[in-house]
């Protein structure tokens, strides 16, 4: 509304022009009021609070920020954050193009994209509820009662404890994230891939191109846009995972992350210092990839 | 008020010494007798103010705790009580997760007038930052020595100043088990540690399994474990070590601390003591293991957690009955020089604004009379020695109380002591422990660089 309102001006008559672009402030005001309130200030705080100690009352510079790249548990979480990035953002993103392109004119298509959507309609919390029972152990010699160690058993396997082993844990709660988001990225990407024109396609098959050749060299180029735009989508929500594992380990057994990990300096250990420079790491680490989102959406926009 | 006259500055010290010490005076003889040294009204209103005399009149009061379901409806029981007896209405907000809504709202500066606490640290902190009302000022201290033992006087207060009433309490050293079962399978109860490991073996061999054990907490996970190595350690190194070790006058590194935990492996990791250890032991809810006792036929044949478990097992079997069918024998005894002294626990109740109402409920919720209303209905320990054991709905709740009122010393678990960020550590280190016992001097070593971290603030 502020850039059409500016633009406006600048084809108005001069006399009216400044009058114009007061009312513009008008306009602008309240959301930079709330900006102002609800954003900036905090986030000046939050990097004020993080070169101080526990308790806000002496300045330790970048103590805080040493600790988090020292010490072996922060190095830990920072570890684990990194593999919930990659793994979680290529498996939502490569299974939700992979089920759209095979499903994309399928008769039962609907069918499919609604029974993968709907995970998305309940909340983490309660997805990572369930899925404990899922991954429920009970010793060898006792009826399973979880879903997965009931259908290795069928197989001669012994139980495995899913989230307590560090071998699997990351990879199991991984599993929780993907299986509730793929749908998303799915729904997505296939009305994006609906939107190609039927004639490149059909040119392409005329000229003798193959499925994948079809795949690489058509369809991933023409919905590369909306592919970054869900990538980027995934990529700031998985850099804030917080309830899965707060639910499903609580962070033990080395599968804590940086969310968990602030939550616990703030609000159980009261370390303001410590949580402020995890959550300025956080958000630095969200900057660029936001950056990126809003120029890609800013090009497509010129585009049309 | 400047008030340069020598005779006069006595008066008033003399006055305000024995306003906030004693109760007899009333707002009214303080002011006469302040307008009487020279002061103007209104400076002997500011003076009253400032020593905590204008408790002002409300119509409610707001608390805030942690307490859900049963626990929530017997603190409820209470608060009606105090709404008739005072006319004073209580509005209680209850969340689990207390400590991020009681840091966001004293960040806010929102306090409620009463609140809970969900450790000591964070009493200790608020109470350095001045949050917290002093309690001594309005409370007869004399009736609340009597009425609680040193220990827990202790417990209640911070740097010499009483801020905490503790409306109930509870008692660690309980190991729980089923009469008829243990002694169909030969059991007998024993009374030290030797002949505890002795019946354990005895089941084992038997091809039983002597123990229960699930420390699985969510988020809290190995406070159950914490719990075990707390009471070990009291019952071995006696109250004098355990205050060195809470307070860090001792390492982490300690023999003494490693010893503890070892003795506690010896259940842990025992052979044939415990149903898929050690992965069971992480992987089990800590209320869920101490049903296995008590299923037919039983999955295991001892369990140990304080008596708030007595709670946990009547809720799950409704019909059994508390001394037959379900009953605990003492923590035995490790070194009998420290027989009587125990670990326990107590809800931490304290005040946030000073006002008529939150006097009025802290004077309250300290008598024998509230804290009986709560230990009638069950599932409460009161640590007021006033308290009559008869009002304890069941033997098996009255001899729990019993003994934590004779003990000897009673200190809370070395987890709720120490700073927050350690006792995490410390958890998770226990964890570890229970995993693979190999690693114990690694954890251990950690747990001391963290506890320096810590301690230096």
């Amino acid at each position: 509304m502020a850039i059409l309102a500016v633009q406006k001006t600048s084809a108005s008559p001069r006399g009216r022009q400044r009058n114009i672009s007061w009312l513009a402030w008008i306009w602008v005001g309240p959301a930079l009021v709330l900006e102002l309130v609800f954003f900036i200030y905090p986030v000046l705080n939050t990097v004020w609070l993080s070169f101080f100690n526990k308790t806000s009352t002496m300045y330790v510079g970048l103590r805080n920020y040493q600790r988090i790249f020292t010490d072996p548990s922060l190095l830990e979480v920072l570890r684990n954050n990194l593999i919930w990035l990659v793994l979680a953002t290529v498996l939502t993103v490569g299974l939700g193009l992979l089920v759209a392109v095979l499903i994309d004119r399928v008769k039962i298509e609907r069918v499919i994209k609604s029974a993968l959507f709907l995970p998305m309609a309940i909340s983490f919390v309660s997805a990572s509820v369930i899925w404990r029972f899922v991954f429920v152990y009970q010793p060898a010699n006792q009826p399973q009662i979880g879903l997965l160690n009931a259908i290795l058993g069928l197989f001669g396997i012994g139980p495995q404890v899913w989230l307590l082993d560090t071998r699997f844990n990351t990879f199991a709660m991984i599993a929780v994230y993907v299986w509730m988001m793929t749908g998303f990225c799915m729904v997505i990407l296939s009305a994006a891939l609906k939107s190609i024109p039927d004639e490149i396609l059909e040119a392409a098959k005329m000229d003798g191109a193959g499925r994948f050749t079809i795949f690489w060299r058509i369809m991933v180029p023409m919905i590369s846009a909306t592919l970054t735009v869900v990538t980027v989508t995934m990529v700031i929500n998985i850099l804030k995972i917080f309830d899965i594992v707060y639910v499903m380990t609580g962070g033990n057994y080395h599968s804590s992350v940086v969310g968990v990990e602030f939550y616990n300096q703030l609000f159980v250990f009261g370390n303001y210092g410590q949580a402020g420079a995890l959550a300025v790491l956080l958000m630095m680490a969200v900057v660029p990839v936001m950056y990126f989102n809003i120029r890609q959406i800013r090009q497509q926009e010129k585009m049309r | 008020m400047p008030t340069f006259q020598r005779h006069i500055r006595q008066e008033l010290d003399t006055l305000v010494e024995e306003y906030t010490t004693q109760h007899s005076l009333s707002r009214r003889t303080f002011l006469q007798r302040a307008t009487a040294a020279g002061l103007s009204i209104s400076a002997a209103t500011a003076l009253l103010a400032s020593c905590g005399g204008s408790s002002t009149k409300v119509t409610s009061i707001d608390a805030l705790t942690e307490w859900g379901g049963s626990e929530l409806d017997s603190f409820n029981a209470i608060n009606a009580a105090f709404t008739q007896k005072t006319g004073i209405k209580v509005n209680v907000e209850s969340t689990r997760d207390l400590p991020a809504v009681l840091q966001t709202r004293v960040r806010g500066n929102n306090l409620p007038d009463i609140a809970g606490m969900p450790n000591l640290d964070l009493m200790h902190q608020l109470a350095d930052q001045g949050k917290l009302v002093p309690l001594e000022k309005f409370i007869d201290m004399n009736k609340y020595k009597q009425d609680y033992g040193h220990g827990w006087i202790d417990l209640a207060s911070w740097k010499g100043t009483l801020y905490a009433v503790l409306p109930k309490g509870n008692n660690k050293a309980t190991v729980w088990y089923n009469p008829k079962q243990f002694q169909d399978a030969g059991g007998a109860i024993p009374q030290t540690w030797d002949k505890l490991i002795a019946v354990s073996d005895q089941l084992a061999n038997a091809g039983k399994y002597p123990w229960a054990m699930g420390v699985e907490s969510s988020a809290s996970s190995g406070w159950p474990a914490a719990d075990w190595v707390s009471e070990i350690y009291m019952n071995k190194y006696g109250p004098a070590m355990y205050n060195q070790w809470v307070q860090h006058k001792i390492p982490w590194t300690h023999a003494s601390i490693k010893d503890a935990i070892q003795m506690f492996g010896q259940i842990a990791h025992g052979n044939h003591y415990i149903n898929g250890a050690p992965q069971s032991i992480l992987a089990t809810n800590f209320q869920d293991a101490s049903y296995q006792p008590f299923t037919s036929p039983p999955k295991a044949y001892m369990y140990y957690l304080g008596d708030f478990t007595a709670g946990f097992i009547t809720s799950q079997f409704q019909t059994l009955k508390a001394g037959r069918d379900f009953n605990f024998f003492p923590f035995p005894t490790i070194n009998a020089q420290y027989k009587g002294a125990i670990t326990g626990g107590a809800d931490i109740v304290v005040a946030m604004k000073d006002n008529d109402g939150s006097r009025q409920f802290m004077q309250f919720l300290a008598t024998a009379e509230a804290q009986s209303i709560w230990v009638k209905r069950g599932g409460s320990t009161s640590v007021n020695k006033s308290v009559n054991l008869a009002d304890y709905p069941d033997p098996v709740a009255r001899q729990s109380a019993q003994i934590l009122t004779a003990a000897t010393a009673v200190q809370l678990s070395v987890g709720d002591l120490i700073p927050a960020s350690l006792q995490s550590a410390y958890w998770k280190g226990l964890l570890t422990y229970i995993a693979d016992p190999k690693q114990l001097d690694s954890v251990l070593r950690s747990l001391e660089a963290t506890a320096q971290q810590a301690y230096q603030s």
